[in-house]
């Protein structure tokens, strides 16, 4: 990791994707994130799906970034953007991707392949789409260990086993025998997270891995990522909408909404004193024993068509604080001057995530990343005045 | 409230499955232990209350759901229901036809909303149906009585001329809300409802279940994984370990000082951090 210290491990910077929906007649934006969610309906043929727009972040060694927003936002579409997977009518139209040092967009498919797997690998929200139905998980599992790491099909297998086993798929069953059809959702999800570990790849970016899983197994799944960044420095990209799960494994969040980061920091903050009303509604959605009796929802709607954004503040049509001035102001992501400046109010991870007890650097770099980048969209009204009008 | 106030009593519900182990290619293998999904699970349900039903995948949830909507045949076991505007009903001895009369009473609302409506129909004609079928209404008070009930949920009139491939996925589930609530049921089933949806979807849905169950003094059974969910929502829980009901009571209780390990598990892997 030190030899990359002057760098963050990932550094992208204006990355802009967008989706020519002329030629997907109907409503159907395929890859942007659930098809199904909010689709530009038949009146936004002939335009541009704008779905990620202008996104910066960075990521360091053994730092878990949690990417939050809601269906549609975008963040399926970066998970696939960071990895050079998206296909027409959907295209990469600026930015930069640095990885170690190294420019990624613009990389041919054979540099590709031996980035995608071995340095930096996906985790599908959708095990079925990620398991061949027709191999074996031994067969499938094994075959990126050899390739990239040179391994025999023993030693790969072997490895395969072990991994599995450490997410609680053990106890006699010979599961590299076992075809995707044979598992329960649980399981594929797991094997596919298998898939993703095994060549122990620098970067993982995981899109909802968590989903299927009851909660028992996601605090197994939990567990073992934070023990892969903790001992081999391993980077996660964790993209959710779960704030529970991203609480328990994430540091630092960037929320995104219609395509633009409209907040950053470190999650514990984020969830104490949001700093746009959007990741107020996002943290006040969560449901809890405290909240009994008062509703959960503060911004009606959904976003809305990604070919038709909202001037100004895009959250404006479904912010309850919003007034004329919303549609008008252009917002800008600002860094927040007091984060960082207060040791007492920047403890970089959650607090639940405070107690480990050995140092660890790779923590100790996150936790000074996160206190270096706080950032949010200027919102004009005052996060007090906002607090009165929630109660 | 008092016993007599009891919209649902469950007794004895038993189910077991063939052992589901396979060998090569899927082929089941024979000599398989039989799997227990149910062993004597037994509970009350009273008018207008919230129940949620927890416990890992496997406990037995579905099965139990499933059971009580009598769309899978027990080993045995007996469920009463008392609705307030029917007559009281032995509701899993029912001969077919007069079961389908009384599924008025008890509506489910499934996992995945777009799954669950017709895809073949416009949303107006699924809300529309149990109307005709419970001869309810007919003609174009059918068609008005839906119309009111998609506004209710929160639905325009046009999206309710579209086909279910045509909505976003909360208005699909705000569908189903509806078509679930158009027969004038008492008692709302609910299979993980709002796990398909992103945190801020679920806000929408489950604010509008609750408006719904207190304006119409719905109860609700629930399954849900996400204990927070529970906490905020139901009065009472069922913790479920592979078919047995090892924990029941009210919320606060159970999940803020469960008695049983199972249920001490499941808290602590939700608190897990």
């Amino acid at each position: 990791m030190s030899a990359y210290a002057a760098e963050p491990r990932l550094v992208v910077r204006g990355l802009d994707v967008r989706f020519d929906v002329r030629r997907s007649s109907g409503a159907d934006t395929r890859g942007a994130e659930d098809p199904r969610a909010e689709a530009p309906r038949a009146e936004s043929i002939g335009a541009e799906a704008h779905v990620v727009d202008g996104l910066d972040f960075e990521l360091r060694a053994g730092e878990v970034l949690a990417l939050l927003g809601e269906s549609g936002s975008g963040k399926s579409v970066t998970a696939r953007a960071l990895l050079g997977l998206v296909d027409p009518p959907g295209r990469i139209v600026a930015g930069s991707v640095r990885f170690e040092g190294r420019e990624l967009c613009g990389l041919d498919e054979a540099a590709w392949r031996r980035v995608r797997g071995r340095e930096i690998a996906l985790v599908f929200q959708d095990p079925p789409a990620t398991l061949n139905p027709v191999l074996t998980l031994g067969e499938q599992l094994c075959e990126a260990p050899r390739a990239h790491l040179g391994l025999s099909t023993n030693a790969a297998a072997e490895r395969a086993r072990a991994l599995l086993a450490e997410l609680g798929l053990d106890g006699g069953e010979p599961w590299l025998a076992r075809y995707p059809h044979q598992l329960s959702g649980g399981q594929r999800q797991r094997a596919a997270l298998a898939q993703a570990l095994l060549c122990e790849p620098k970067l993982v970016i995981a899109d909802e891995p968590t989903t299927a899983l009851d909660p028992t197994l996601v605090a197994v799944v939990v567990e073992l990522l934070r023990r892969r960044t903790r001992e081999l420095g391993t980077s996660v990209l964790w993209i959710t909408h779960d704030l529970r799960v991203a609480r328990m494994l994430a540091q630092r969040a960037i929320v995104l909404y219609a395509g633009r980061v409209v907040e950053e920091g470190p999650l514990g903050e984020l969830a104490r004193a949001p700093r746009h009303p959007y990741t107020q509604a996002l943290f006040a959605a969560r449901p809890g024993a405290e909240k009994r009796g008062r509703p959960l929802s503060t911004a009606r709607g959904a976003a809305g068509d990604p070919t038709r954004w909202p001037s100004g503040c895009r959250f404006h049509p479904r912010c309850p604080f919003a007034d004329a001035r919303c549609a008008e102001l252009s917002p800008e992501l600002l860094p927040e001057p007091s984060a960082g400046l207060s040791p007492g109010l920047s403890p970089g991870p959650s607090p639940e995530l405070g107690s480990e007890r050995a140092p660890r650097r790779a923590a100790e770099a996150a936790r000074e990343s996160s206190n270096a980048r706080s950032r949010s969209v200027a919102c004009h009204h005052p996060l007090d005045e906002r607090a009165e009008g929630a109660g | 409230m008092s016993p007599s106030a009891h919209l649902l009593v469950a007794r004895e519900l038993t189910k077991s499955y063939a052992g589901v182990a396979r060998g090569s290619f899927g082929a089941p293998r024979s000599g398989a232990a039989r799997v227990d999904a149910l062993v004597d699970v037994s509970f009350e349900l009273a008018h207008g209350e919230r129940l949620a039903v927890v416990g890992e995948s496997g406990s037995g949830k579905s099965t139990l759901v499933k059971a009580l909507l009598a769309l899978a045949p027990l080993d045995r076991g007996r469920v009463e229901l008392a609705p307030r505007a029917g007559p009281r009903l032995d509701w899993l001895a029912l001969s077919k036809r007069e079961r389908s009369h009384a599924r008025r009473w008890i509506q489910p609302v499934f996992q995945a909303p777009m799954e669950s409506l017709n895809p073949r129909r416009p949303v107006l004609a699924s809300l529309a149906e149990p109307l005709f079928v419970h001869g309810l209404a007919r003609g174009s008070e059918a068609e008005t009585r839906a119309l009111a009930l998609a506004q209710r949920v929160g639905l325009e009139p046009e999206t309710t001329a579209r086909f279910p491939h045509e909505l976003s996925l909360g208005q699909a589930q705000r569908a189903c809300l509806a078509r679930a609530l158009a027969p004038g049921p008492e008692l709302l089933l609910l299979d993980e409802p709002t796990s398909a949806l992103d945190v801020g979807l679920q806000a929408q849905i489950v604010d509008l279940l609750a408006e719904l169950a207190r304006e119409r003094s719905l109860a609700i059974l629930f399954v849900s994984h996400d204990l927070d969910l529970v906490r905020y929502f139901a009065d009472r829980v069922l913790v479920l370990e592979r078919g047995r009901l090892v924990e029941a009571g009210p919320v606060e209780r159970v999940l803020g000082a469960p008695e049983h390990p199972h249920t001490r598990a499941l808290v602590r892997a939700w608190g897990a951090a």
